[in-house]
Protein backbone atom coordinates (compact mmCIF):
# COMPACT_ATOMS: atom_id res chain seq x y z
CA UNK A 1 0.00 0.00 0.00
CA UNK A 2 1.32 3.68 -1.06
CA UNK A 3 -0.18 6.74 -0.06
CA UNK A 4 1.34 9.58 -2.46
CA UNK A 5 0.29 13.25 -1.65
CA UNK A 6 0.65 16.33 -3.81
CA UNK A 7 -0.75 19.72 -3.35
CA UNK A 8 0.99 22.93 -2.04
CA UNK A 9 0.63 21.89 1.43
CA UNK A 10 1.24 17.86 1.09
CA UNK A 11 4.38 18.90 3.64
CA UNK A 12 2.05 18.98 6.10
CA UNK A 13 0.03 16.23 4.91
CA UNK A 14 2.76 13.75 4.83
CA UNK A 15 4.10 14.87 8.41
CA UNK A 16 0.37 13.79 9.81
CA UNK A 17 0.07 10.67 7.52
CA UNK A 18 4.09 9.62 9.09
CA UNK A 19 2.82 10.74 12.63
CA UNK A 20 -0.57 9.08 13.18
CA UNK A 21 0.29 5.69 10.46
CA UNK A 22 4.01 5.03 11.92
CA UNK A 23 2.45 1.40 13.00
CA UNK A 24 1.93 0.90 9.54
CA UNK A 25 4.81 2.24 7.41
CA UNK A 26 6.46 0.20 5.43
CA UNK A 27 9.63 0.68 2.99
CA UNK A 28 8.02 -0.77 -0.25
CA UNK A 29 7.08 1.49 -2.24
CA UNK A 30 7.56 0.21 -5.54
CA UNK A 31 6.05 -2.96 -4.83
CA UNK A 32 3.10 -1.68 -3.69
CA UNK A 33 -0.41 -3.42 -4.49
CA UNK A 34 -2.71 -0.63 -4.09
CA UNK A 35 -2.56 3.33 -3.96
CA UNK A 36 -4.10 6.20 -2.54
CA UNK A 37 -3.88 9.17 -4.55
CA UNK A 38 -4.39 12.32 -1.86
CA UNK A 39 -4.35 16.12 -2.74
CA UNK A 40 -3.85 19.06 0.07
CA UNK A 41 -3.87 22.61 -0.88
CA UNK A 42 -5.47 25.60 0.04
CA UNK A 43 -8.23 25.42 -2.67
CA UNK A 44 -9.07 21.39 -2.58
CA UNK A 45 -12.82 20.97 -1.36
CA UNK A 46 -13.19 18.08 1.22
CA UNK A 47 -14.17 15.01 -0.48
CA UNK A 48 -13.18 11.12 -1.46
CA UNK A 49 -13.79 8.96 -4.54
CA UNK A 50 -13.20 5.54 -2.59
CA UNK A 51 -13.49 3.43 -5.59
CA UNK A 52 -10.60 5.41 -7.91
CA UNK A 53 -8.63 5.70 -4.31
CA UNK A 54 -8.84 9.42 -4.33
CA UNK A 55 -8.66 12.15 -1.46
CA UNK A 56 -8.67 16.04 -1.43
CA UNK A 57 -9.38 18.59 0.87
CA UNK A 58 -8.08 21.70 2.27
CA UNK A 59 -8.54 21.26 6.35
CA UNK A 60 -6.40 18.42 7.27
CA UNK A 61 -8.05 16.59 10.10
CA UNK A 62 -10.93 16.20 7.59
CA UNK A 63 -8.82 15.17 5.19
CA UNK A 64 -6.76 12.46 7.78
CA UNK A 65 -10.20 10.91 8.26
CA UNK A 66 -10.65 10.58 4.20
CA UNK A 67 -7.48 8.97 3.87
CA UNK A 68 -8.22 6.52 6.16
CA UNK A 69 -11.41 5.54 4.40
CA UNK A 70 -9.57 5.40 1.45
CA UNK A 71 -6.67 3.41 2.98
CA UNK A 72 -8.93 1.05 4.42
CA UNK A 73 -11.12 0.49 1.62
CA UNK A 74 -7.54 0.21 -0.61
CA UNK A 75 -6.00 -2.60 1.69
CA UNK A 76 -8.94 -4.65 1.42
CA UNK A 77 -9.63 -4.63 -1.77
CA UNK A 78 -5.96 -5.81 -2.36
CA UNK A 79 -6.07 -8.18 -0.14
CA UNK A 80 -9.08 -9.92 -2.08
CA UNK A 81 -9.21 -13.65 -2.08
CA UNK A 82 -6.22 -13.59 -0.36
CA UNK A 83 -7.11 -13.54 3.17
CA UNK A 84 -10.47 -13.70 5.54
CA UNK A 85 -11.39 -10.44 6.77
CA UNK A 86 -13.88 -10.00 9.77
CA UNK A 87 -15.17 -6.66 10.71
CA UNK A 88 -13.25 -6.77 13.76
CA UNK A 89 -11.09 -5.32 16.71
CA UNK A 90 -8.19 -7.38 17.30
CA UNK A 91 -6.22 -6.94 20.62
CA UNK A 92 -2.90 -9.02 21.36
CA UNK A 93 -1.30 -10.76 24.14
CA UNK A 94 2.13 -9.27 23.93
CA UNK A 95 3.64 -11.90 25.80
CA UNK A 96 2.38 -14.92 23.46
CA UNK A 97 1.22 -13.09 20.12
CA UNK A 98 -1.84 -14.44 20.34
CA UNK A 99 -4.91 -12.26 18.89
CA UNK A 100 -8.82 -12.05 20.24
CA UNK A 101 -11.07 -10.86 16.95
CA UNK A 102 -14.04 -9.25 18.49
CA UNK A 103 -16.32 -9.19 15.20
CA UNK A 104 -18.94 -6.55 15.21
CA UNK A 105 -20.95 -4.02 12.18
CA UNK A 106 -19.90 -0.50 12.32
CA UNK A 107 -21.22 1.21 15.34
CA UNK A 108 -20.99 -1.74 17.49
CA UNK A 109 -17.85 0.31 19.25
CA UNK A 110 -15.09 -1.60 18.28
CA UNK A 111 -12.73 1.48 18.23
CA UNK A 112 -14.21 2.23 21.84
CA UNK A 113 -13.40 -1.41 22.89
CA UNK A 114 -9.65 -1.35 22.10
CA UNK A 115 -9.31 2.08 23.44
CA UNK A 116 -10.57 0.22 26.68
CA UNK A 117 -9.39 -3.06 26.59
CA UNK A 118 -6.09 -2.57 24.40
CA UNK A 119 -4.08 -0.36 26.87
CA UNK A 120 -0.94 -2.16 27.32
CA UNK A 121 -1.51 -4.95 25.00
CA UNK A 122 -0.99 -5.14 21.31
CA UNK A 123 -3.41 -3.31 18.78
CA UNK A 124 -4.16 -5.18 15.71
CA UNK A 125 -6.78 -3.14 14.34
CA UNK A 126 -9.94 -1.82 15.13
CA UNK A 127 -11.75 -2.11 11.63
CA UNK A 128 -10.27 -5.48 10.12
CA UNK A 129 -8.88 -8.57 11.34
CA UNK A 130 -7.12 -10.33 7.61
CA UNK A 131 -6.18 -14.06 9.08
CA UNK A 132 -4.33 -16.01 6.33
CA UNK A 133 -4.46 -19.84 5.82
CA UNK A 134 -2.49 -20.68 8.48
CA UNK A 135 -4.39 -18.54 10.91
CA UNK A 136 -1.53 -16.10 11.21
CA UNK A 137 -3.30 -12.52 11.45
CA UNK A 138 -1.58 -9.83 9.32
CA UNK A 139 -2.20 -6.73 11.43
CA UNK A 140 -3.48 -3.46 10.64
CA UNK A 141 -2.79 -0.84 13.05
CA UNK A 142 -4.51 2.36 11.47
CA UNK A 143 -5.27 5.38 13.38
CA UNK A 144 -7.54 5.23 16.00
CA UNK A 145 -10.41 7.17 15.05
CA UNK A 146 -11.83 9.69 17.62
CA UNK A 147 -14.90 11.58 17.91
CA UNK A 148 -14.48 15.07 17.92
CA UNK A 149 -18.35 15.25 19.38
CA UNK A 150 -19.99 12.70 20.56
CA UNK A 151 -22.71 12.62 17.69
CA UNK A 152 -20.64 14.57 15.32
CA UNK A 153 -19.57 12.67 11.88
CA UNK A 154 -16.10 13.71 12.11
CA UNK A 155 -13.61 11.95 13.96
CA UNK A 156 -9.39 12.56 14.71
CA UNK A 157 -6.94 10.22 13.40
CA UNK A 158 -4.84 9.52 16.29
CA UNK A 159 -1.64 7.70 16.91
CA UNK A 160 -2.98 4.58 18.29
CA UNK A 161 0.44 4.65 20.65
CA UNK A 162 -1.01 7.98 22.22
CA UNK A 163 -3.89 6.13 24.03
CA UNK A 164 -1.71 3.58 25.39
CA UNK A 165 -1.89 0.81 23.23
CA UNK A 166 1.57 -1.12 22.31
CA UNK A 167 2.64 -1.81 19.10
CA UNK A 168 1.39 -5.50 17.86
CA UNK A 169 4.26 -8.44 17.96
CA UNK A 170 5.76 -9.82 14.92
CA UNK A 171 3.94 -13.63 15.37
CA UNK A 172 0.09 -12.72 15.41
CA UNK A 173 -1.91 -16.02 15.90
CA UNK A 174 -5.98 -16.12 15.73
CA UNK A 175 -7.14 -17.34 19.56
CA UNK A 176 -9.97 -16.99 19.74
CA UNK A 177 -13.12 -14.96 17.96
CA UNK A 178 -16.22 -13.46 19.84
CA UNK A 179 -19.39 -11.63 18.28
CA UNK A 180 -20.00 -8.79 20.00
CA UNK A 181 -23.37 -8.11 21.14
CA UNK A 182 -23.97 -4.82 22.76
CA UNK A 183 -27.16 -3.99 23.82
CA UNK A 184 -27.77 -0.17 25.50
CA UNK A 185 -30.16 -1.82 27.30
CA UNK A 186 -28.38 -5.00 28.91
CA UNK A 187 -27.68 -5.70 32.83
CA UNK A 188 -25.81 -7.78 34.42
CA UNK A 189 -22.37 -9.29 33.93
CA UNK A 190 -21.87 -9.73 30.11
CA UNK A 191 -23.03 -13.28 29.41
CA UNK A 192 -21.03 -15.73 26.97
CA UNK A 193 -22.00 -18.88 25.06
CA UNK A 194 -20.56 -20.83 22.41
CA UNK A 195 -22.28 -20.88 19.03
CA UNK A 196 -22.09 -24.10 17.07
CA UNK A 197 -19.80 -23.96 13.76
CA UNK A 198 -22.77 -23.45 10.96
CA UNK A 199 -24.23 -20.75 13.15
CA UNK A 200 -21.17 -18.78 13.63
CA UNK A 201 -20.42 -19.11 9.69
CA UNK A 202 -23.54 -17.78 8.71
CA UNK A 203 -23.34 -15.04 11.48
CA UNK A 204 -19.86 -14.21 10.96
CA UNK A 205 -19.82 -14.01 6.89
CA UNK A 206 -21.83 -10.71 6.81
CA UNK A 207 -19.32 -9.35 8.61
CA UNK A 208 -16.58 -10.36 6.47
CA UNK A 209 -15.15 -8.58 3.13
CA UNK A 210 -14.40 -9.91 -0.27
CA UNK A 211 -15.08 -13.58 1.48
CA UNK A 212 -16.80 -14.67 -1.71
CA UNK A 213 -13.92 -13.82 -3.71
CA UNK A 214 -11.84 -16.67 -1.35
CA UNK A 215 -11.57 -20.26 -2.61
CA UNK A 216 -13.99 -22.39 -0.68
CA UNK A 217 -15.64 -19.81 1.36
CA UNK A 218 -17.68 -21.75 3.60
CA UNK A 219 -15.09 -24.68 4.01
CA UNK A 220 -12.60 -21.71 4.89
CA UNK A 221 -14.89 -19.60 7.57
CA UNK A 222 -15.29 -23.81 9.08
CA UNK A 223 -11.95 -24.64 8.85
CA UNK A 224 -11.21 -20.51 10.91
CA UNK A 225 -13.64 -21.47 13.57
CA UNK A 226 -12.52 -24.61 14.34
CA UNK A 227 -9.11 -23.55 14.51
CA UNK A 228 -9.89 -21.69 17.91
CA UNK A 229 -11.94 -24.13 19.64
CA UNK A 230 -15.10 -22.79 18.17
CA UNK A 231 -16.78 -19.24 18.04
CA UNK A 232 -18.09 -17.51 20.85
CA UNK A 233 -21.21 -14.62 21.09
CA UNK A 234 -20.69 -11.99 24.29
CA UNK A 235 -23.77 -9.82 25.55
CA UNK A 236 -22.65 -6.76 27.27
CA UNK A 237 -23.78 -3.13 27.81
CA UNK A 238 -20.28 -1.55 28.35
CA UNK A 239 -17.02 -2.18 26.88
CA UNK A 240 -14.87 -2.18 30.61
CA UNK A 241 -17.30 -5.35 31.27
CA UNK A 242 -15.32 -7.26 29.14
CA UNK A 243 -12.06 -6.88 30.70
CA UNK A 244 -12.40 -10.01 32.95
CA UNK A 245 -12.86 -11.84 29.98
CA UNK A 246 -10.03 -10.45 28.06
CA UNK A 247 -7.60 -12.73 29.40
CA UNK A 248 -9.23 -15.61 29.26
CA UNK A 249 -9.52 -15.39 25.59
CA UNK A 250 -5.94 -14.47 24.81
CA UNK A 251 -4.63 -17.53 27.06
CA UNK A 252 -7.15 -20.30 25.76
CA UNK A 253 -9.13 -19.06 23.09
CA UNK A 254 -12.28 -20.67 22.79
CA UNK B 1 -44.14 -30.67 -9.09
CA UNK B 2 -40.26 -31.30 -9.51
CA UNK B 3 -37.47 -29.56 -7.83
CA UNK B 4 -33.31 -29.44 -8.78
CA UNK B 5 -30.92 -27.77 -7.20
CA UNK B 6 -29.39 -24.81 -8.28
CA UNK B 7 -25.38 -24.58 -8.04
CA UNK B 8 -23.31 -23.01 -4.93
CA UNK B 9 -20.38 -21.42 -4.48
CA UNK B 10 -19.67 -23.57 -1.71
CA UNK B 11 -21.04 -25.08 0.98
CA UNK B 12 -20.13 -27.01 4.62
CA UNK B 13 -22.28 -30.16 5.90
CA UNK B 14 -22.09 -30.80 9.76
CA UNK B 15 -24.39 -33.75 11.39
CA UNK B 16 -26.59 -33.44 8.23
CA UNK B 17 -27.71 -29.81 8.23
CA UNK B 18 -25.38 -27.26 6.53
CA UNK B 19 -24.23 -23.82 5.70
CA UNK B 20 -24.50 -22.74 1.68
CA UNK B 21 -22.60 -19.58 -0.20
CA UNK B 22 -25.11 -18.62 -2.48
CA UNK B 23 -23.62 -15.45 -4.79
CA UNK B 24 -23.06 -13.55 -1.79
CA UNK B 25 -25.36 -14.63 0.76
CA UNK B 26 -24.72 -16.93 3.24
CA UNK B 27 -27.95 -19.75 4.14
CA UNK B 28 -27.86 -21.83 6.89
CA UNK B 29 -30.37 -24.85 6.44
CA UNK B 30 -31.89 -27.30 8.26
CA UNK B 31 -31.48 -31.35 7.90
CA UNK B 32 -34.53 -31.00 5.79
CA UNK B 33 -33.40 -28.25 3.44
CA UNK B 34 -30.31 -30.02 3.34
CA UNK B 35 -31.24 -33.28 2.39
CA UNK B 36 -33.69 -32.09 -0.24
CA UNK B 37 -30.59 -29.99 -1.98
CA UNK B 38 -28.35 -33.26 -1.47
CA UNK B 39 -31.26 -35.31 -3.17
CA UNK B 40 -31.86 -32.94 -6.09
CA UNK B 41 -28.50 -32.77 -8.10
CA UNK B 42 -30.96 -33.61 -11.14
CA UNK B 43 -34.80 -33.11 -11.55
CA UNK B 44 -36.53 -34.62 -9.07
CA UNK B 45 -40.08 -35.24 -8.47
CA UNK B 46 -41.96 -34.12 -5.68
CA UNK B 47 -43.45 -37.66 -5.00
CA UNK B 48 -40.22 -39.15 -5.18
CA UNK B 49 -38.56 -36.28 -3.27
CA UNK B 50 -41.21 -37.38 0.11
CA UNK B 51 -40.40 -41.20 -0.25
CA UNK B 52 -37.08 -40.00 0.10
CA UNK B 53 -37.84 -37.94 3.49
CA UNK B 54 -39.89 -39.83 5.20
CA UNK B 55 -37.61 -42.76 5.15
CA UNK B 56 -35.01 -40.20 6.55
CA UNK B 57 -37.04 -38.52 8.61
CA UNK B 58 -40.12 -40.37 9.44
CA UNK B 59 -43.69 -39.86 8.47
CA UNK B 60 -45.51 -36.26 10.05
CA UNK B 61 -48.07 -36.50 12.64
CA UNK B 62 -51.29 -37.32 12.04
CA UNK B 63 -53.48 -34.75 9.86
CA UNK B 64 -50.06 -33.35 8.04
CA UNK B 65 -49.51 -34.17 4.41
CA UNK B 66 -45.55 -35.40 4.03
CA UNK B 67 -46.20 -34.65 0.20
CA UNK B 68 -47.20 -30.86 1.22
CA UNK B 69 -44.81 -30.36 3.45
CA UNK B 70 -42.13 -31.67 1.20
CA UNK B 71 -43.73 -29.26 -1.34
CA UNK B 72 -43.49 -25.88 1.66
CA UNK B 73 -39.97 -27.25 1.80
CA UNK B 74 -39.13 -26.91 -1.70
CA UNK B 75 -40.69 -23.55 -2.19
CA UNK B 76 -38.66 -22.27 0.93
CA UNK B 77 -35.85 -23.35 -0.64
CA UNK B 78 -36.91 -22.25 -4.17
CA UNK B 79 -37.52 -18.32 -2.36
CA UNK B 80 -34.06 -18.29 -1.35
CA UNK B 81 -32.81 -19.17 -4.25
CA UNK B 82 -31.67 -22.86 -3.82
CA UNK B 83 -33.78 -24.54 -5.84
CA UNK B 84 -35.66 -24.47 -9.64
CA UNK B 85 -39.04 -25.76 -9.37
CA UNK B 86 -40.62 -27.47 -12.70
Amino acid sequence: MAVQVDGNRADAAIAEIERVWHLCAGTDHDGADARVFVTHDDSSETGADLDAGVVTGSVLPDLMQLITQAVTRAAIDAQKGRVVMLHAAGIQSPETGAVVALVGPGGTGKTTLVRTLGVGRGYVSDETVAVTADDTVLPYPKPLSVRREPAGPWKDETDPLELGVLAPAPQATLAAIVLLDRQDGYAGPPAVEQIPTLDAIAALTPETSHLPEMEKPMQRMAALCDGVGGVMRVTYREAEHLAPLLDGWLETGA
Amino acid sequence: MRARRVPVHDEVVRDGESVVLLGRQVIRLSAIGTTLLELTGDWRDVDELTVDLTDRFGHPPTGHSATEMTEAALQALQQQGLVELG
